[in-house]
Order: C-alpha cells, then structure tokens, then sequence
C-alpha cells in the first residue's frame, strides 16, 4: 500500500498579513520500495510536504493516508524513517549511541537487537565505532547529517523519508552514502527524498516530483522530467541539452560523465566521417 | 592581511581540530577552501575573527592579534564570518531586524542602516519575507537570510561556510554571482564548500585534511590532482569530462569548463568548423 | 499553526507612524487612567476611545481578540470571584451562593479593566514593530542613572530584545524537540508523565546549546553591549505632541468627572 495525498493544501500563519500558502493542491501517489526525487527552488514547500508524511503537519484540507492509515497513527510511525532538513535539531541525547539507539528502543525492541541496528545504522553512514561515545553537539556539521541518517536507518523503515540528506557531506561521502540508500531501496525500502543535489542523485531516481510556489509541476520518470523544459538540470545532462540546441545530435537524455563521454565521442566520429566524405569533392 | 603562524588549536574534549596552520591571505584574494569532514574547515574560520583563539600559534588580521581583546570589535568589522548552519545564527525577531542588527552595533546613523537593510534585502531577494521571523524560513531562505546578515556589515573580508549547502541549484548561482561581484570590488573572500563546481573563479584553493593543509594552489591545478581522490574528494563533473575527453584529442582549455553553455560552445566550435 | 498572542501587523496607519515612546507613554497613561477611573460611564468612554483609535489603525478585529482570549478563563474567574465574594446587597440566593450586587459591579468593572488594559496593549504592540518598542524604551531609559546599577540602558534593550524572544525560542525548542521524538516512535498523547520528562532533559541542553550559538553569533556580528545605534530613527513629530496633548486633555476631562 502507496503514501497518498488527494488535494492536500497546507497554509503557514492562516489569516495574517504574514500568510503563506505552502502546498497548493497537490495529489500525488508513492508505491513502496520506488526512489522518489522532491526537487524544487528555495521555498517550494518540499520541506512542508514531507512531514506530511510522518504527521509533524497536518493538511488544512484534502488527505494524507499511508498504508491506508492516517500518518499520526503509532502504527504507520514506525514504518516512517524521517531526516530532517536541519541535523542539528534532530539530535538531543548525550552520546551517539544514545542517539541511535533511541527510536529502536522507543519501539520496543530488546538491548540486543537494538545494539546490533546502532551498529549497522553506523556502518551504512561510514562513521567510525569510536564516535559512540561522542556526544553529538561536538560533531562537525557532515558528521551531524551522518548521525541524522543513520538514526533514521536503525529503524529499519519501510518509508525513508529524507530532506536533503547529503548536504554538507564531502564528495566521496556523498558516493558512500548514496551506495547504502541504494542498498536499502534494494531491500524494499521506498525512499523518497528532498534534494538539490541532482548530479549525485540523479543516477538513482526512478520518479521525480517538480514542486514550484506549492503546487506540483512536474511529475514523471527520470526519462520525461530530461525532456521537459525550465526544470534544473545536473551539470552534464545541461551541458548535453546545450549541444543538441546548438544543433549536434547528441542524446540529451544522458547525465553521467562516463555516458557523457561515449555519447560525444559517437558523434563527433560521426561528424569526422562526414567531413571525409565531403572532403574529396 | 590577515597571518596564521603555527596555529594549532583542540576542543576542550577532543583531538587536535587544527594542527600548525601557516598561511597568509592577501588582501582582494578570493581564496577557496575545501576538504572532508572534519577536517578543520569550519574551525579554521572561527579563527579568522577571534571567536576561537589560537591554542599555539596567532592569528594577524591587519596587523592586529586575535587575542587582544582591545582590538576584537575592530577586527570583526573587518572580518566578517557567515556560519554552516543558519538558523542559529538568527538573532532578530523579523528578518529586517536581524539584518539590522551587525550596523547597528558598528554604531551607524539610522538612514545609512535602513538604506543597507533595504539594499541587502533586495539583491538577496528577500523583500517579501521582511516582517517574517527568520525561525519560519525554509532552509534555503534561512541560508539567504544569514548571508544578508553579514552582507550589511560591509566587511572588507568575508568568510562563507558552506552557504549554498542548502540553496536550489539557481538560487546557488545567484549567490556564487553575489560572492564575484563582491570580490570585484575589492573584497576579500574565503569561500568554503564541498561543491568543487563553484571554485572555478578562485584565484587559490586551498585543500585540508586532518586540521593540516594538504594541497595549495590554483584551482586548475588543484582541481585536476589526482591526489585529491585520495583526500575524499571528486573533481567537478565537467571538468572531468574536458580531462577525460583530452585522452581522445578533443581539446577543452581550463576557462570553458566553468558553465554548461561555455563547454558546449566550445565542442561545437571544435566539432563544426570547417 | 500557532501564532503569538500579541504580534506586529505591518501598516502604515496614523497609530504605526507614532514615535514608540508616544506609544509607550500612551499605553502607560492609559493604563493608569483604566484603574482611576470608578464610574461605569468612564469605562464606557474608554472604551469609546479605545475604538475611536482602532478604526485610525486599520487593524483587523482577530489581533485583539486574539490578545483578550487567551486570558478570558482569567478574567471570567474574577468576575465571579467578585461576585460570589464580595458583601452587601444580596440579589438572589442558591446553594451557597449570594451574589451580590455590589459584587457585580465590582467584578463588571474589574474584568473591563483587565480588558481595556489587554486591549490597549494589543493595540500598541499590533501597531508597533517590536524592535522600535525596545529602542523606544531605550531611549527613554537612557537619561536614567542606570550605570550605579552596573547596566547600561543598551544592554538593558539587548536583554529586554532577547527576553521577548526567548520565549518563542522555548516554544519552537519544543516543538523541534517534539518532532524529531515523535519521528522516531515516542508517543506524546495521553501520559505527560511520561512525555514531560523525556522532553525536558533534551529541552534544557538544546536552550543552553542555542544560547551558546546565539552569543558567538551575536559575537561575531560586533555585539559588544556598549553603545549602539538603531535602524528605527526616533524623532517625536508634531503629530506626536499632538497625540500626547489629546491625550493628556482626554485624561484630564475623565479625571476630574
Ligand atoms: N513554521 C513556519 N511558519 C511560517 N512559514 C513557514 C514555516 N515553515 C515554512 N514556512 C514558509 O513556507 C514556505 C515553504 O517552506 P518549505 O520549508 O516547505 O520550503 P522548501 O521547499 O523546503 O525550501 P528549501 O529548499 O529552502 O528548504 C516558505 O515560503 C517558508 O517561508
Ligand atoms: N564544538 C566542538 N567540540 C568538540 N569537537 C568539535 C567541535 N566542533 C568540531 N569538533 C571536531 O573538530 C574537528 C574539526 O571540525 P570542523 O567543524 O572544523 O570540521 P569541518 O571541516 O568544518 O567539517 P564539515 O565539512 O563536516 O563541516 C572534527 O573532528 C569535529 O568532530
Ligand atoms: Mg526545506
Ligand atoms: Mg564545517
């Protein structure tokens, strides 16, 4: 069973001056173990959205139901893994461990098992078993966001449900951590996330959302959303779109460097044979 | 114009966050610092205006030693530091206010502070959100605010940490745009970031790893060192392409991996003459 | 979403072009007059007054009720605690109860008080953007001797800045703290013993921890606590003297009947 919104609208400050409409209408529909992208300017309401997911807000109109249950419900929490935008809100106990160990053990689960999941949520995020004892407040803001994501895996979700879980990462970090979230998508887990970061995203999404001022804009397949005009692009795809337009025919519909690569070296073999045979007229 | 000797600096419970730092910035220079985590970038520059002092070693900024007390209020007006996280950065009620606040304590008459605040307000963008708390921003938005924050200081350093982090790849660009125009006129800038694509204007980057600085040089130098792999870090995605695509004769000089559009002009350049 | 109970609106009605200190000294004098004045006619002309100037604001109904409702159960409880309490005529009796007349006029009048007083502040703060009251109380702190205290009327506006917003931090502390709990399984619902204690620990590090962050940030913008300027500039208008001349004739006339 799907997370779904049927005309859900969200207002921020409802009847000031100061009103904001954050989500305009929006329907929309997640199956399990699908990798979703929420992308969208600063200010689109992705934030907004996603904690619809989890109950932190709730809809002024329209509905949320997850698993046909409403998100607030104790049952649906634990199928829900939420990291939020902002890493340093998320924690508040006094060690790492503390800190992991906390959902597993909110949900019942005995000493044993929740040590073996704080070791594995910590190994998925790369962080060193020295850490444990660190308290959290000490951590450099990467190693925060690290944290946040591993709590969140401990609870071995059905939704992992991420607000821009890579930034502040380092780039070799971002290709680790993007290995363990395909790992769990693998494993059956949906995770659906917010994030600007489409060069390393990009590769793994299956469905991307599109979000402008509230309202959906774009919906669709990696495939369609390549096709569609205005939305952003990630450096290569872009650079690609670029040369089609100047009129080289390349594949647009292509985003990492290897493919990139291979894509222009065909044309430009082709432009190269072209050239030779209108060489000798 | 500002000097680090031999800087070394712990946490109170930790292991050596810095260890022996030695570098000068010149004034004007755009300087761009990178690294994995932890390792040291956001604690070098809480030393660039005397919120952390250096546990061996100083820290010279215009001549002036971070650990004089008498000299901090000056050295803050030139040094001005924009934090990895916003929102605890806020300190107005309303976003006007918070951007009031830094010229405020600098002492200025109240037209020069509204006409900062308007004139910061509007090149951030943020006009519409004037009267909002800066708590209730979105994450980008709060991003923008806190940059609005230290850019009515007027500082003629500027330190950034990570501000693009949460920003939408647009509004990441309007911000890069800021930073150059800034460093047009005049201004310094210390730029830190994961993201290798927004150093191509750098005139120096410098590379950290472990509270030491490992690599230092420019970014066409830096940027394609093989040893960076090494240090957690990737280059940009296209100026990989332009060095793998070197292998296959397909020439792309350094400046034209900057943007999209540059690179593709120039492969058709090279692909469609005659 | 919950909004504060006294909060800015943005305008630029007669009210919000005042200088803060008219304001200030406005509500204060207003305040006094409220509990000077005994006779029902008085009230009611306060009253008058107090709408005379909303419909000069421009400002929605909701701010103010919005101010009074929160302290409604308050003042509904001394209405009745006058009421049942006070001696003299007694109008009817059941259980043991007797109300009674004199106690109905006083809890009438004293629950009005306690309204216009909400009222009026509401409508200063409604009109007023917050930092411009504190720079107003500044200035008006300023010729005080305060330094024999050892503060500065500066760091006093600091303090006063920051103690208002301190409670809108605690709240959002809260509600953070609640959120990133409730996402990982805890139940906040029924049982506050439970909940209150879970809450509290993690509530008093993270106000700490946001204290900590705030001063160096404060730092780190040149807050050093000695003198400072203002974005709001204070010069009192010949609109202001005007305003405090009606005022003080309003009070006299309702003083002397
Ligand atoms: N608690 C709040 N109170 C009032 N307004 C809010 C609140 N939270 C968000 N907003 C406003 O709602 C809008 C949507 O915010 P949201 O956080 O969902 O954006 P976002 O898409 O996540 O943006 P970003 O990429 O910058 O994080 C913004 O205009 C924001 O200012
Ligand atoms: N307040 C603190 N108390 C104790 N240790 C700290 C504190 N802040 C940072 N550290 C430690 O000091 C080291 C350097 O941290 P710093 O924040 O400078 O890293 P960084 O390079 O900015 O990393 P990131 O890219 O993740 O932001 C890290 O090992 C970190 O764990
Ligand atoms: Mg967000
Ligand atoms: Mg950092």
């Amino acid at each position: 069973m799907p997370i779904i919104l049927e005309n859900v609208s969200l207002f921020y400050s409802k009847n000031t001056p100061l009103e904001i409409t954050a989500l305009k209408d929006v329907n929309l529909r997640i199956e399990k173990g699908e990798f979703v992208g929420i992308l969208g300017e600063k200010g689109a309401g992705k934030s907004t959205l996603i904690k619809l997911f989890n109950g932190i807000l709730r809809p002024d109109s329209g509905k949320v139901t997850i698993d046909g249950l409403s998100p607030s419900s104790k049952k649906v929490k634990s199928r829900v893994g939420m990291v939020f935008q902002q890493a340093a809100d998320q924690l508040f106990c006094r060690t790492i461990y503390d800190e992991i160990a906390f959902g597993p053990l909110n949900f019942g689960y005995s000493r044993k098992e929740t040590e073996e999941r704080v070791l594995e949520a910590l190994e998925a995020v790369y962080l060193d078993r020295t850490m444990l004892s660190r308290n959290p407040f000490s951590l450099s803001g990467g190693e925060m966001q690290r944290v946040a994501l591993a709590c969140a895996l401990a609870l071995r979700p059905d939704y992992l449900v991420l607000d821009e879980p890579i930034t502040g990462i380092d780039p070799s970090g971002k290709k680790e951590i993007l290995e363990t979230l395909k790992k769990v998508k693998d494993q059956g887990t949906a995770v659906i996330t917010v994030t600007h970061n489409l060069k390393g995203f990009f590769p793994l999404l299956e469905k991307i959302i599109h979000l402008q001022e509230g309202r959906i804009s774009f919906q669709g397949s990696r495939k369609e959303y390549l096709e569609t005009e205005n939305v952003p692009l990630p450096p290569v795809a872009a650079m690609m779109r670029e040369l089609k337009s100047r009129g080289i025919q390349v594949n647009p519909a292509v985003f990492t460097v290897e493919e990139a690569l291979e894509e222009i070296l065909r044309v430009k073999s082709i432009i190269e044979k072209e050239k030779a045979e209108k060489q000798p007229e | 114009m500002i000097r680090l000797e031999n800087v070394s600096y712990s946490y109170p419970d930790g292991k050596p966050a810095l260890s022996d730092i030695h570098m000068g910035i010149r004034k004007g220079e755009y300087i761009g610092i990178i690294g994995r985590n932890g390792s040291g970038k956001s604690t070098l520059a809480l030393h660039l205006n005397g919120l952390l002092k250096p546990g061996k070693g100083k820290v010279m900024v215009k001549g002036m030693d971070t650990r004089d007390i008498s000299r901090l209020q000056e050295i803050r007006k030139i040094v001005g530091i924009v934090f990895q996280n916003p929102e605890t950065q806020f300190i107005g009620r309303t976003v006007e206010e918070d951007l009031a606040f830094g010229p405020e304590n600098l002492c200025l008459p109240p037209e020069e502070i509204r006409r900062r605040v308007e004139r910061v307000l509007a090149e951030i963008g943020l006009e519409n959100y004037r009267y909002h708390s800066p708590k209730t921003l979105s994450g980008g938005q709060g991003q923008c605010a806190a940059l609005a924050g230290t850019l009515t200081m007027e500082p003629e350093c500027l330190v950034f940490d990570e501000v693009t982090s949460m920003l939408d790849p647009d509004s990441g660009k309007l911000v890069l745009k800021h930073v150059k125009k800034l460093h047009e006129k005049g201004k310094t800038i210390i730029y830190i970031t994961h993201n290798l694509e927004e150093l191509h204007d750098a005139d120096r980057i410098i590379v950290m790893d472990r509270g030491r600085i490992v690599l230092e040089g420019e970014p066409e130098n830096v940027l394609s060192n093989p040893f960076l792999l090494d240090l957690g870090l990737t280059p940009p995605s296209l100026m990989d392409l332009a060095e793998r695509l070197k292998k296959h004769g397909v020439m792309i000089p350094w400046e034209k991996t900057s943007s999209p559009s540059s690179f593709a002009e120039e492969i058709c350049r090279l692909f469609l003459k005659t | 979403m919950q909004e504060p109970v006294f909060s800015y609106v943005p305008g630029d009605s007669f009210l919000h072009t005042l200088d803060p200190r008219t304001k200030l000294a406005a509500v204060m004098l207003l305040g006094i007059l409220t509990f000077r004045t005994e006779s029902f006619f008085g009230i009611g002309a306060l009253f008058v007054f107090f709408f005379a100037l909303t419909s000069f604001s421009g400002l929605p109904a909701r701010v103010f009720l919005r101010a009074v409702r929160p302290m409604m159960l308050f003042i509904i409880f001394i209405f009745f605690a006058q009421l049942f309490f006070t001696k003299g005529h007694v109008l009817t009796s059941f259980w043991i109860l007797h109300p009674s007349l004199e106690g109905l006029q006083n809890g009438l009048r004293l629950s009005a008080r306690f309204i216009l007083l909400l009222l009026f502040a509401a409508l200063m703060t409604a009109s007023t953007d917050p930092s411009a009251i504190t720079c107003g109380i500044e200035r008006m702190l300023r010729p005080l001797p305060l330094r024999w205290m050892g503060v500065n009327s500066f760091e006093l506006a600091t303090m006063m800045n920051l103690s208002i917003s301190f409670l809108p931090i605690l709240f959002e502390r809260v509600e953070r703290t609640k959120a990133a709990q409730a996402s990982r399984g805890m139940y906040f619902g029924k049982n506050p013993l439970r909940s209150v204690p879970a809450l509290a620990i993690p509530l008093i590090k993270g106000v700490i921890r946001d204290a900590e962050e705030l001063a160096l940030a404060m730092e780190s913008r040149g807050y050093q606590g000695t003198r400072r300027t203002s974005m709001h500039e204070l010069t009192m208008q010949r609109r202001d003297w005007i305003f405090l001349f009606a005022l003080i004739l309003f009070a006299a006339l309702m003083l002397r009947f």
